[in-house]
């Protein structure tokens, strides 16, 4: 009986969830999609029942009861879910729901009856929900018994961190030949005057596909390494020779990869990276100095503006980009500074809501102070910068820069995340008063965070008013703060490694699957909650700042108690 | 570090102190002659314009109290600030819009204009505490040990994912708020003729009857005694028998009650609703709530009426472009920050709370 209700109550939840995605328009938005002939929605629908089952399969497991009792469950909960999804299709078919829900289109409705109309299509999707729960319960099943025994040997643990290593240095020598795709014909030649004979072409497009094959799975690999659990701790320990490998291998992929790439994507790198330039600059204040700030936007559109002000014939200065480089970042430091002094005193939630007001007044400033920024209309004809005669004005070449550029913050920001000041930003982080008492003067490095935030936050606005040429204050709003946010907390906070993952997953994943593209917001949201939720320190975190997060949520239960003693 | 410089430490604090206070003295002298002058040359500005303001300033002044009495209440318990207050806000004013649009597409609203007001507002309100209540179970409940800056995080992301939950499923078109005929135009008052929207009325009016009701709930009833109890001390009040969980969750459903209510508000004083409103608003509403001193309700109702007044008249007696208003709410909360970070109702949180 507990089961059944654990069945329903579940089966509720996951038809709430389903529903949702039904309604944002997540399910009818990859409707012409299929994979592997199997039409996307019905993979939703399919995942959705496998899901529950597996799910309330697993915690009627944990109570350890029955295994029938899970499959009862699993059963139960799966007509549940698909009941209210039912009912809700049944509703839709008979009223007109447009005018509330606006993605209940007939298409949708349709979808979900699997285009059986609306009697027969709703006893598909009940037994076709059932069905599957059941099958994710035994599934469930299936996965643990097939699951190696826990804790590996030593011979086994050497042998996955050789296989590591040497996936590594293979994955890294192959990214860098499929990389060379653009040069290839070069190499080809090359390769085959030494060897005498020609090649057949069907070799290189083995390997090229081979050297995809190899990244994704590599990626992924690391990926999921670093993320399995505690068990995996020595297999972790090892990973450091490895991860510097990995580092290497990304650097090389990173240099050349955009070489065989169009400039659709390089665009897109261009963004990407100057994204990681600002998630580094606001890891410094969030992530080192633990300063919760929403308004960081503020300091990538005074680089942004500054350059302008600086280059655009409309102001007559004509200063050179590299010229303005300097002044761009002093003043946004400045502009740090000026907005560290007052709230040096604040913490965490009253900080985060002034520095979002400080953005949202930098914005307002610029949209209607007219005569000085152009207002809306924002300010026009910004010149590329220029090295030796080269203009820098393809993505490509903005690639390179921003490159250059990313590593030079990443090296920075990594050199003083190891150095005294690094470790004062620490022990401020972790209990401010502590920290003062122990001689560090917190007044100077709060500042010196904003001010080197604030500062790698105008070298990116001044790079992006370079790539854009034209300047409007609609591109300072505070999603851009959001976004550089969203990606250094899903990435991992405090970690150089987890910014730039967290800016290629979330700025370049949408443009990979441009569906999604409109529901980016709404999944950063989403993530945001499910990260805290899950895994507050992120994907690829620094360590310490992970092992922070988790001993004070269980500390403080003991702290607690224990001043309840002493008081 | 040498004794130089931990004696560097101790003075340094005092100078900001200085320089704070300076620049506070210097920037209050600038408003204070900006107003002046505008006061004494600019001819144009009648008692009409004035009272218009001001009758304005009230109206947007109960709106933002019943919303940042949502922030204090959470506040005052969790010591966080619900990021999302602002988006249950909004659910509740959509929630009120399908309401009246439904009782007007059934001629409902023609016949009984006041009962429909009356729906729409518990619609509302209902709509939204249902919103707040989920919120704290999935988002905020399993955290609540967590180091602050991660609630805080998830707050953030759950205000993301509202607004654009509610932009994806209920669309971007434009939704026009109808309004039954007993609140539709308005009166002049008295021989000046300030003009008086009946909206203006219903809202002013239901939301110091809330305001009230709220006041009297938690000085007077079991409920707000326990809600008391667990804002000063939860440990000890869990001793003493209260169900600190059930009060959290009662406190996050007084909030998101009132907030529904400020949405039916909202939607009634801007005519529309759409995804984006309630952010902007919230913040406002967070800012009005430290105003008055987060935490203290009585300051929380204060601080809305003060920031709405200010917003409305501040432009006109700054002689500045209306568009500033937020520029003006935002450095009303920074000063207040710096210089009386209890609020200006005084004290009711220590140090290390706030």
């Amino acid at each position: 009986m507990r089961n059944v209700r654990l069945g329903i109550r579940d089966g509720l939840v996951f038809g709430a969830v389903f529903l949702f995605v039904v309604l944002v328009g997540l399910y009818g938005a990859f409707a012409a999609n299929s994979l592997l002939g199997v039409r996307v929605p019905n993979m939703i629908f399919a995942l959705f029942g496998i899901w529950v089952g597996a799910y309330v399969m697993r915690s009627v497991r944990r109570q350890g009861s029955q295994l029938t009792d899970g499959v009862v469950a699993a059963l139960v909960a799966g007509v549940t879910m698909t009941l209210l999804l039912a009912l809700f299709t049944f509703w839709a078919s008979r009223v007109n729901l447009r005018d509330i829900f606006a993605n209940m289109t007939p298409e949708v409705v349709a979808l979900l009856t699997f285009d059986r109309g609306v009697p027969t299509g709703l006893v598909f999707q009940v037994v076709g929900g059932a069905l599957l729960a059941v099958a994710g319960a035994l599934g469930n099943v299936a996965w643990d018994r097939i699951r190696l025994p826990e804790g590996a040997t030593e011979t086994g643990n050497r042998l996955a961190s050789f296989l590591l290593v040497l996936y590594v240095i293979v994955g890294g020598f192959t990214a860098l030949l499929f990389a060379l795709g653009q040069w290839g014909p070069a190499l080809r030649d090359i390769a085959e005057g030494a060897l005498g004979f020609a090649l057949p072409n069907d070799l290189y497009r083995i390997l090229r596909i081979g050297a995809v094959v190899l990244i994704v799975g590599y990626l992924g690999g690391i990926a999921l390494t670093l993320a399995a659990p505690a068990q995996a701790v020595r297999l972790k320990e090892r990973l450091t020779t490895t991860r510097r490998l990995f580092g290497l291998a990304f650097i090389l992929l990173a240099l050349f990869f955009p070489l065989s790439l169009g400039s659709y994507w390089n665009q897109v790198l261009t963004t990407i990276g100057i994204f990681v330039m600002m998630g580094l600059g606001l890891n410094v204040v969030v992530g080192f100095a633990g300063l919760l700030d929403l308004g960081y936007v503020a300091f990538f559109a005074i680089g942004a503006y500054t350059y302008a002000f600086l280059n655009s014939p409309k102001y007559g200065l004509d200063l050179s980009f590299w010229v303005s480089l300097p002044i761009a970042m002093a003043v946004a430091a400045l502009a740090g500074i000026i907005l560290g002094v007052p709230v040096l005193r604040m913490r965490g939630d009253y900080l985060a809501i002034v520095t979002l007001g400080f953005g949202e007044i930098i914005r307002l400033i610029m949209n209607n102070q007219v005569e000085l920024t152009g207002g809306a209309q924002g300010i026009l004809q910004i010149q590329p910068p220029e090295i030796l005669g080269l203009v820098i004005n393809t993505p490509l070449r903005f690639y390179y820069l921003i490159f250059i550029g990313a590593v030079l913050v990443a090296f920075v920001t990594a050199r003083l995340n190891n150095s005294r000041i690094g470790r004062a930003w620490i022990a401020m982080r972790e209990d401010e008063d502590v920290a003062q008492a122990m001689g560090i003067n917190t007044v100077n490095y709060k500042l010196l965070a904003f001010a080197t935030g604030a500062a790698f936050a105008g070298l990116a606005g001044l790079i992006f008013a370079a790539r854009q040429r034209n300047i409007f204050p609609a591109d300072f709003g505070l999603l851009v703060s959001i976004e550089a946010l969203s990606l250094i907390i899903i990435g991992g906070m405090g970690s150089i490694p987890g910014v730039i993952a967290g800016a290629v997953a979330l700025k370049g994943l949408p443009e990979l699957l441009r569906a999604l593209q409109e529901y980016r917001l709404l999944i950063y949201g989403a993530l945001l909650v499910v990260m805290m939720l899950v895994r507050p320190e992120g994907l690829l975190p620094s360590r310490r700042r992970a092992r922070e997060i988790h001993e004070a949520m269980e500390e403080i239960e003991i702290d607690e108690s224990e001043l309840q003693s002493t008081a | 570090m040498t004794i130089k410089a931990t004696r560097r430490a101790r003075t340094l604090p005092d100078f900001t102190t200085l320089i704070l206070w300076g620049l506070g003295g210097i920037s209050l002298l600038v408003i204070l002659y900006r107003i002046f002058v505008v006061l004494t040359t600019q001819e144009e500005l009648t008692a009409t314009i004035w009272g218009f303001q001001l009758v304005n300033g009230l109206v947007l002044g109960g709106v933002y109290a019943l919303i940042a009495l949502g922030y204090t209440l959470v506040y005052g318990i969790l010591f966080m600030i619900n990021f999302a207050h602002g988006e249950v806000m909004m659910l509740g004013a959509y929630a009120g819009y399908f309401t009246l649009t439904y009782l007007n597409a059934r001629g409902f609203m023609e016949t009984n204009p006041i009962l429909t007001l009356v729906i729409t507002f518990v619609a509302g309100m209902l709509v939204s505490m249902l919103a707040g209540i989920t919120l704290e179970r999935v988002a905020y409940r399993p955290l609540r040990r967590a180091p602050r800056l991660v609630p805080l995080i998830t707050a953030i992301g759950a205000s993301i994912f509202l607004q654009n939950a509610a932009l994806r499923i209920f669309g971007s078109k434009l939704r026009v708020y109808v309004k039954p005929s007993v609140i539709e135009g308005g009166f002049r008052l008295g021989e000046s003729g300030i003009f008086v929207p009946r909206t203006g009325v219903l809202i002013f009016v239901t939301s110091i009857l809330l305001m009230i009701g709220l006041y009297l709930l938690v000085q007077y009833t079991k409920l707000g005694k326990a809600m008391r109890a667990v804002a000063e001390d939860k440990d000890t009040a869990a001793l003493m028998g209260i169900d600190v969980d059930r009060v959290i969750v009662q406190t996050f459903m007084l909030g998101s009650l009132l907030a529904g209510a400020a949405g039916v508000m909202l939607g009634f004083h801007n005519s529309q609703v759409n995804a984006f409103i309630g952010f902007i608003p919230g913040i406002k509403a967070f800012t009005a709530a430290v105003l008055g001193g987060i935490g203290n309700i009585p300051g929380a109702m204060f601080g809305g009426f003060f920031l709405g007044l200010a917003e409305s008249l501040g432009p006109t007696a700054l002689g500045i472009p209306s568009q500033y208003k937020d520029v003006i709410a935002f450095s009303l909360l920074v000063l207040v920050l710096i210089f009386r970070p209890t609020g200006l109702l005084g004290e009711v949180l220590s140090e290390k709370r706030a």
